[in-house]
């Protein structure tokens, strides 16, 4: 192992050391060494954690409020109904909460000097903007710093969150995020 | 004679690409870490950290928010990295829990200037249970270079002003620097 041909050769003629160096294996573990410590060093600069804390699943509960949905579409989004993922099509959770409300604008009322909720007015086929909290139980991976995310996605309180169901799609606004089983979260 | 020593020269070892590939490599790491431990002082970039309390505003966001927060939780940047702790209200305030509606938060209902019916411009709030607008402040290291500017973690530029967005593990807070002064 090692040798070439013509090393071969050089060493029935009675030359014993071989012309050309081969890469062996401690060549090997000295390039992974010294890339392992190239790494340690690129951590202190970068965000780059090698040594960071791994993920853990986790069961959430999160509430997705979306606004402006018309009232069919609102209607099909049901208990025990699945979540799915718009890239990758696999499911991501499922419906454990859904409730409906009139959508509301809020306008200036000159007498109180605050702004008031005013629910929208029917259209002529008798429909109204809902404003829908969909609450979706699923798998999250945590992290700290991370923190939990479904099929790659953070759901945190506040951030944009889209929901995909075979019948209605829509993006709105989580409001909550609880860890199911945990007393931590439940309590506040 | 003669033919002996050239052979014994043709046996030395040679220098090839892998050496030399290996070489620069090994300099690199010793350049990094010369740089990690000396230069990066010499050149500023890591002077001495000290805690600072930045104070921070949000708005406009949903009345829940405020609940999954409390005083020790850890704030992050998008990439993973930390930025500090948030303070309890009673740390950067004459606040309560209980007379600042939040834990970590000073709570009020959200206000915006908007035009009335006479195209005049009101400053209005919105109901209760609706959306609000607070304010917070979280502890972090940092200091300030040589022209006066604040880095956190002695690389970050921050200041008043400046909208950033931090994570705790379960919200997202889209804020507008308020302040920033020496922690007490």
């Amino acid at each position: 192992m090692g040798y070439t041909i013509s090393d071969e050769r050089r060493r029935d003629s009675g030359e014993n050391k071989p012309l050309h160096r081969r890469i062996n294996v401690l060549d090997i573990i000295f390039i992974i060494v010294i890339l392992l410590a190239a790494l340690f060093v690129a951590s202190f600069f970068t965000p780059l954690n090698i040594f960071g804390s791994k993920s853990e699943q986790r069961t959430i509960s999160y509430t997705v409020e979306i606004e402006g949905v018309e009232a069919g579409l609102a209607d099909s989004v049901r208990n025990g109904d699945v979540v799915y993922d718009s890239v990758s099509k696999s499911a991501v959770g499922v419906v454990t909460a859904v409730k409906k409300s009139d959508m509301v604008k809020y306008v200036y009322n000159p007498e109180l000097g605050i702004l008031e909720a005013v629910a929208y007015p029917q259209d002529n086929n008798q429909n109204t903007p809902k404003t829908l909290r969909i609450t979706i139980q699923a798998t999250a991976d945590y992290s700290a710093g991370s923190g939990y995310r479904v099929k790659g996605s953070r759901i945190s309180v506040g951030s944009p969150v889209t929901l995909c169901f075979p019948g209605f799609t829509g993006t709105g606004t989580c409001i909550a995020v609880y860890i199911v089983g945990g007393t931590e979260e439940a309590e506040r | 004679m003669n033919g002996d020593s050239k052979k014994e020269s043709k046996n030395k070892v040679r220098f090839n690409i892998l050496d030399a590939i290996i070489i620069l490599v090994v300099l690199l790491c010793i350049a990094g870490i010369v740089f990690r431990y000396t230069l990066m002082d010499r050149l500023g970039l890591r002077e001495e950290l000290t805690d600072f309390q930045v104070t921070f505003r949000i708005e406009g966001v949903n009345y829940t928010l405020p609940g999954f927060l409390k005083e020790g939780d850890r704030l992050y940047f998008d990439d993973g990295t930390e930025v500090g702790e948030l303070l309890g209200v009673a740390k950067f305030s004459a606040y309560t829990k209980q007379t600042a509606g939040s834990e970590t938060l000073i709570v009020r209902p959200s206000a915006r200037y908007i035009t009335d019916s006479g195209g005049r411009p009101v400053y209005a709030s919105y109901p209760e249970f609706t959306l609000i607008d607070a304010d917070g402040a979280f502890i972090c290291r940092g200091t300030y270079s040589s022209e006066g500017y604040f880095l956190l973690d002695g690389k970050k530029y921050l200041a008043p002003g400046q909208r950033i967005t931090l994570y705790t593990d379960t919200v997202t807070l889209q804020m507008t620097i308020t302040g920033i002064s020496p922690a007490q």
